[in-house]
């Protein structure tokens, strides 16, 4: 039993500090497990820029230093109930969509729908060598995920985009 | 002596709880598979001009795990169902609940039975609105639909040639595709598109469950000048939205809508992973 207590005051905690990510790092709001309630309904939502200081460590004289002409795609989708249940929402509609957007932060140009439950998520568009790439799109990492919720799972929509939602 | 029985049950309670809840919660069977990486920047670069072809199309719509069919099976489930209610009613209210809910799991499953056995549609029925969404739809067309989706992604997301292949215009006689003669018109690469499977899914533990689209899809990189193949990956599409056999059925205009969906998700993946995407640096945050 004090293990069972031991697992809900860490999942309470986990709850508390900003969660793991895959791919770019939201900085507004932040990544958590349930989404921030956010204030506005047509938020400003800001990520770390690529290439980050680590991509460039990592990869001396690799890809990273010829990418060229940086921009980032931003896509928000309304949430719904996952139909599996062991996640909570789902990507039902891509509501918002920005492609080749100058700097890494962006305000929701048309109102959100009031009070709901919404996911998003960016990358980076750049080229290299004159060809157009992206990196992935950015997930939660969530300890303990399923081999679904892996940034690299073969199923799709990702059920582990950002989160928040509207007043 | 009573409180450790009673610890004992409320661990073993909860545990089966647990194991119903996963097994209740689990949905449709997902490979464990993960996506290979991306090909490289050398096999990217000598792509030149792309045909998309459509490769096998499976023969059917299929429905996994769905209704019951006929009171016998209806009764069997609604007895797992009921059983596991009266034990996880049973551990919620704590040691003494869980003691109680072990008297009266046969109680719960009985009578999750009894509700199991009358609710359940005959074999019959089910089998024919199996049928009728089946017919409702085309397999070969879906493919099709698809192919050329990822024809106009491809265009619109890179600066690459894409022309769409006519279906199964490249089978020889043993029903292989041979793509070699695309050479001589400039095609130096093959992306073949397969719809491996395409069904509605469902929990097996309830009598009609709510169904979710499920589309697999294969996607194999093939270089015209010898057939090589250059890259592979699977995709499987898992719906949002589910309904009751019945429900699709009666609005099949959604099923279409939701097929529709999983195309566009899944074009876009493909031409993601196949043209577009780099992995962040390794030792990098992901």
């Amino acid at each position: 039993m004090r293990g069972l207590v031991a697992v809900l005051f860490l999942s309470l905690a986990a709850c508390a500090t900003p969660l793991e990510v895959a791919g770019l790092r939201p900085l507004s709001p932040e990544a958590y497990s349930h989404g921030p309630k956010l204030g506005s309904l047509q938020p400003e939502l800001r990520w770390e820029p690529f290439p980050r200081p680590t991509d460039l460590e990592t990869d001396r004289g690799g890809w990273v230093s010829r990418a060229l002409h940086v921009t980032y795609d931003l896509r928000i989708w309304r949430g719904s109930r996952d139909p599996y249940g062991y996640q909570e929402v789902y990507p039902a509609e891509l509501v918002y969509s920005r492609t080749a957007l100058a700097a890494p932060a962006h305000t929701v140009e048309t109102p959100l729908e009031h009070d709901t439950q919404y996911l998003w998520s960016v990358r980076a568009r750049f080229e290299i060598d004159g060809q157009q790439r992206v990196t992935p799109w950015s997930v939660l990492l969530l300890p303990g995920q399923s081999a679904i919720d892996d940034p690299r799972s073969t199923s799709v929509p990702s059920r582990r985009y950002y989160r928040f939602a509207t007043p | 002596m009573l409180n450790d029985a009673g610890s004992k049950l409320c661990r073993a309670g909860v545990a089966l709880v647990a194991a119903a809840v996963l097994a209740g919660c689990a949905g449709p069977t997902t490979t464990s598979h993960l996506l290979p990486p991306p090909p490289s920047e050398s096999i990217r670069l000598g792509l030149g001009k792309v045909a998309v072809a459509s490769g096998r199309f499976p023969s059917k719509f299929d429905i996994v795990d769905g209704p019951a069919k006929g009171a016998g099976q209806g009764a069997a489930r609604g007895a797992l169902l009921g059983a596991a209610y009266t034990i996880g009613g049973g551990a919620l209210a704590g040691p003494i609940g869980l003691v109680a809910s072990a008297f009266l799991l046969p109680v719960g499953a009985v009578g999750g039975g009894i509700i199991g056995g009358v609710t359940a549609e005959s074999a019959t029925k089910v089998e024919e609105r199996i049928a009728a969404v089946g017919r409702s739809l085309s397999p070969r067309r879906i493919q099709n639909d698809l192919v050329n989706r990822v024809a106009s992604t491809g265009r619109q997301q890179t600066s690459g040639a894409f022309t769409v292949l006519a279906e199964r215009s490249m089978v020889n006689l043993n029903g292989r595709a041979e793509y070699r003669s695309l050479v001589e018109d400039g095609t130096s690469t093959v992306l073949e598109i397969s719809v491996a499977e395409l069904s509605l899914r469902g929990g097996t533990a309830e009598v009609d469950p709510s169904l979710h689209l499920g589309m697999t899809v294969q996607t194999r990189l093939l270089r015209t000048a010898d057939d090589a193949e250059l890259y592979r990956n699977s995709l499987t599409y898992i719906g949002g939205q589910g309904r009751t056999l019945a429900e699709w059925l009666d609005r099949v205009e959604f099923l279409r809508a939701e097929i529709d969906r999983a195309a566009e998700v899944v074009a876009e993946k493909i031409v993601d992973e196949v043209f577009l995407l780099v992995s962040f640096p390794r030792g990098g945050k992901h």
